[in-house]
């Protein structure tokens, strides 16, 4: 049997070996050097490295919240979230860029050329051509690009868009927030820290697909964001239709400069319309001038509140025991104080007045008489109760304090005078809101309350109420019922302008039939440049409904009517309507037994 | 009473073991590095299988999320359109429309009902 030998083995020398060994040296230290530079003195670290690697894979994403809705107080919605498309092109891949053009320019109301320039321009590889599309737009788009055509440069993304479904209703209360979702007006502005929510954040690996969708192998980190709350808001979208006709309606009958109407709850403060002229469409804000926007006349225009102030002077009266209901004074019509006349409106005397036939007549001198009993510091004291020539507080941003002269802290611009022409509502500037919500005070039974407009706050499901708040008692119960018996039949005084013309009947009887309403008007002059500008008034009312279980208070003003000669002609009206359609909408049952001859329960219309 | 040892299953069992040529259970450098491929193998399997099962279920996970947006933005648009359609000047629109008109004051009836009232029981314990 043969054997195998081994097989011979060729020397090695050790030269060749060591050879071997000194190249494997040389490429292991170089490998090393590379190895060093690179993790520890290159400029780019090798954490740093590591961290571009990973940015390469990681999407960053910030998760934006929902803007809350805003509803009124029967749930519709007045301001909402709503994903509209925008068009976006990349030119590099259109084709027939001038069909194109065509075809997209009226659709995104922009102009042929305008569009072709961009189309046409091979430099944009992504531009936006129109932001927030009519879903009707975005489908004929879809339409005649979906066959490719025009090339795969169309593409059609939904973004976010506040959207106000009610356009100008109620614009002035809801406010406006811009295009980057930041509340600039209204209870958008007001509200805006709660409303708008509180960004997330998503960190996850990214897909290799175009969109670059993250995956979900191992998503490090997510956090949810936080939707804005909702709000609703106390108010009423029939009484806020109602007082916004009244508003146009009356702004076109009398070519007035502006009007402003106010509705407020006086038992709660909840405001349950407000209006104010001009108005804007919340949807368009860029097309308007920044204080169309952002200025509430109802809470930032102060004006003399002239005879409606006679109110508050026979309220703090009667509070603070200067006088009684039955305490009268002389009424010359003209009534002379330091050096100057004061006079009634038609300078004509009025005889003995109680406080009840000074708000009757109107009468300045009697005012100004019962502003003198009450003494300064007692004035002054009420005027602050009241909440004159400071914040209400409401809820909305931008609100103004009115002008009052208070002696303690302007002693040298202060005189007797001022106290005297005060009395009956000059001199002193009040805001709309402050003067309806002093006003509730009276139709309340004495409480001043603090006017609001939003009823709830909800998140998610879980609504919380706002509860209404007592600012202050301002005077007692039997001072306002007194009060409201003076207005009731102050109102009465009114109704011949509404009714003479119809029934032929120019004596007082019911300004609304079936209701008992208070009232109190007043037509301030307007002081430009320190003088009083003797062709422009405003005229304006105050009151409630009904008298003895108030349910409304109401404002109306008129700036500058051009068709009455006196603000009473051109605001009494208005009132009128405004009552008479809330009566019916709060289904306030008629008394039929005050009515007079000739008047219809609901009418005229 | 003694127990014998021997009848124990363990002790048994180790005799028997004991009965094998030395080494018969050993494995050889080979044999270890062939086994440890092999459940490297198996592991890597079972991770690629698990992460293909992650991805997948990710992609669909994505997928109901972008179905879940779409039908927001879906809701989100009826909502506009249906707060649109509430406003009142619409509703006043339609209503004419249909032939209604507003009541004049003449139509408006008003009603008195009377309450009956509610006999109260009291209770005592």
């Amino acid at each position: 049997m043969a054997q195998l030998s081994a097989p011979q083995r060729t020397p090695v020398t050790r030269v060749r070996i060591n050879v071997l060994l000194l190249a494997v040296a040389c490429i292991t230290i170089l490998l090393a050097q590379q190895l060093v530079k690179i993790q520890v003195y290159q400029e780019l670290k090798g954490r740093q490295l590591g961290e571009l690697a990973q940015n390469e894979l990681t999407r960053h994403d910030v998760l934006q919240p929902r803007r809350g809705t805003i509803y009124d107080r029967n749930g519709v919605a007045l301001a909402m979230n709503v994903n509209m498309p925008s068009l976006y092109v990349d030119s590099t891949k259109i084709k027939q860029p001038e069909k194109l053009a065509l075809l997209l320019a009226p659709l995104i109301n922009k102009d042929p050329a305008e569009v072709l320039a961009i189309l046409s321009d091979k430099e944009r590889e992504w531009t936006r051509l129109a932001r927030w599309i009519s879903t009707d737009a975005a489908q004929q788009i879809e339409t005649f690009t979906a066959g490719g055509d025009f090339g795969d440069g169309v593409w059609l993304i939904p973004e976010a868009q506040r959207a106000y479904p009610q356009g100008e209703f109620a614009s002035r209360i809801v406010g406006v927030a811009n295009h980057e979702g930041v509340g600039i007006s209204g209870v958008e502005a007001y509200y805006d820290e709660e409303i708008k929510g509180i960004t997330g954040k998503l960190q996850a690996e990214r897909s290799g697909s175009a969109d670059q969708q993250p995956i979900w192998i191992a998503p490090k980190e997510i956090i949810e964001p936080q939707d804005g709350i909702a709000v609703k808001l106390t108010i009423d979208s029939t009484v806020q239709k109602l007082v916004e006709d009244e508003l146009r309606r009356v702004v076109e009958e009398q070519q007035a400069e502006g009007a402003t109407i106010l509705v407020m709850e006086p038992s709660t403060g909840e405001v349950l319309g407000m209006a104010s002229w001009p108005t804007f469409d919340p949807n368009k804000y860029t097309e308007y001038e920044p204080e169309v926007i952002n200025r509430n006349n109802a809470l930032t225009d102060a004006y003399e509140p002239g005879s409606t102030f006679k109110v508050i002077v026979a309220a703090m009266g009667l509070q603070t025991g200067a006088f009684t209901p039955e305490t009268t004074v002389p009424d010359t019509g003209v009534i002379r104080r330091y050096g100057y006349g004061i006079g009634n409106w038609n300078r004509a005397g009025n005889g003995n007045l109680t406080p009840g036939m000074m708000l009757y007549h109107s009468s300045n001198v009697a005012a100004l008489l019962f502003g003198e009993m009450v003494g300064r510091d007692d004035f002054y004291k009420f005027v602050k109760l009241f909440g004159y020539g400071q914040e209400t507080g409401i809820d909305l941003g931008g609100e103004g304090v009115g002008i009052v002269n208070w002696p303690e802290d302007n002693p040298d611009g202060w005189s007797d005078l001022t106290l005297d022409t005060n009395s009956f509502g000059q001199s002193i500037a009040v805001t709309p809101i402050q003067h309806l919500t002093a006003l509730s005070a009276i139709a309340n039974g004495g409480l001043l309350m603090w006017p609001h407009v939003v009823k709830e706050k909800c998140e998610g499901t879980r609504c919380t109420p706002v509860q209404p708040r007592v600012v202050r008692r301002v005077v007692d119960q039997g001072v306002t019922d007194a009060l409201r018996s003076m207005m009731t039949k102050n109102a009465e005084h009114y109704a011949n302008l509404i009714w003479g013309p119809s029934t032929g009947n120019w004596k007082d009887q019911p300004l609304v039939p079936g209701y008992r309403v208070s009232a109190k008007t007043g037509t301030s002059q307007i002081a430009v440049n320190g003088v009083y500008d003797s062709n422009s008034v405003i005229g304006s009312v105050v009151g409630f409904a009904p008298s003895d279980n108030p349910r409304v208070s109401i404002l109306v003003k008129i700036d500058r009517p051009k068709r009455a000669q006196w603000g009473i002609e051109a605001a009494i009206p208005v009132y009128h309507r405004v009552v008479t359609k809330l009566m019916s909408h709060f289904r306030i049952p008629p008394d039929p037994s005050y009515v007079s001859e000739g008047q219809v329960i609901g009418g005229p219309r | 009473m003694a127990i014998d040892q021997r009848l124990l299953p363990l002790h048994s069992a180790r005799i028997r073991r004991a009965e094998f040529p030395a080494g018969y259970f050993k494995l050889g450098d080979a044999g270890l590095i062939a086994g440890a491929i092999a459940v490297v193998c198996i592991l890597s399997i079972l991770y690629l299988a698990q992460t293909g099962r992650v991805a997948t279920a990710g992609y669909r996970l994505q997928e109901l999320e972008q179905q879940h947006t779409e039908l927001l933005r879906e809701a989100e648009q009826y909502e506009y359109r249906i707060a649109q359609a509430s406003r009142l000047d619409a509703i006043a629109a339609r209503a004419q429309a249909l032939g209604l008109r507003p009541a004049t004051s003449e139509q408006q009836r008003y009603t008195t009902i009377e309450v009956p009232a509610v006999a109260v029981v009291a209770t005592s314990n």
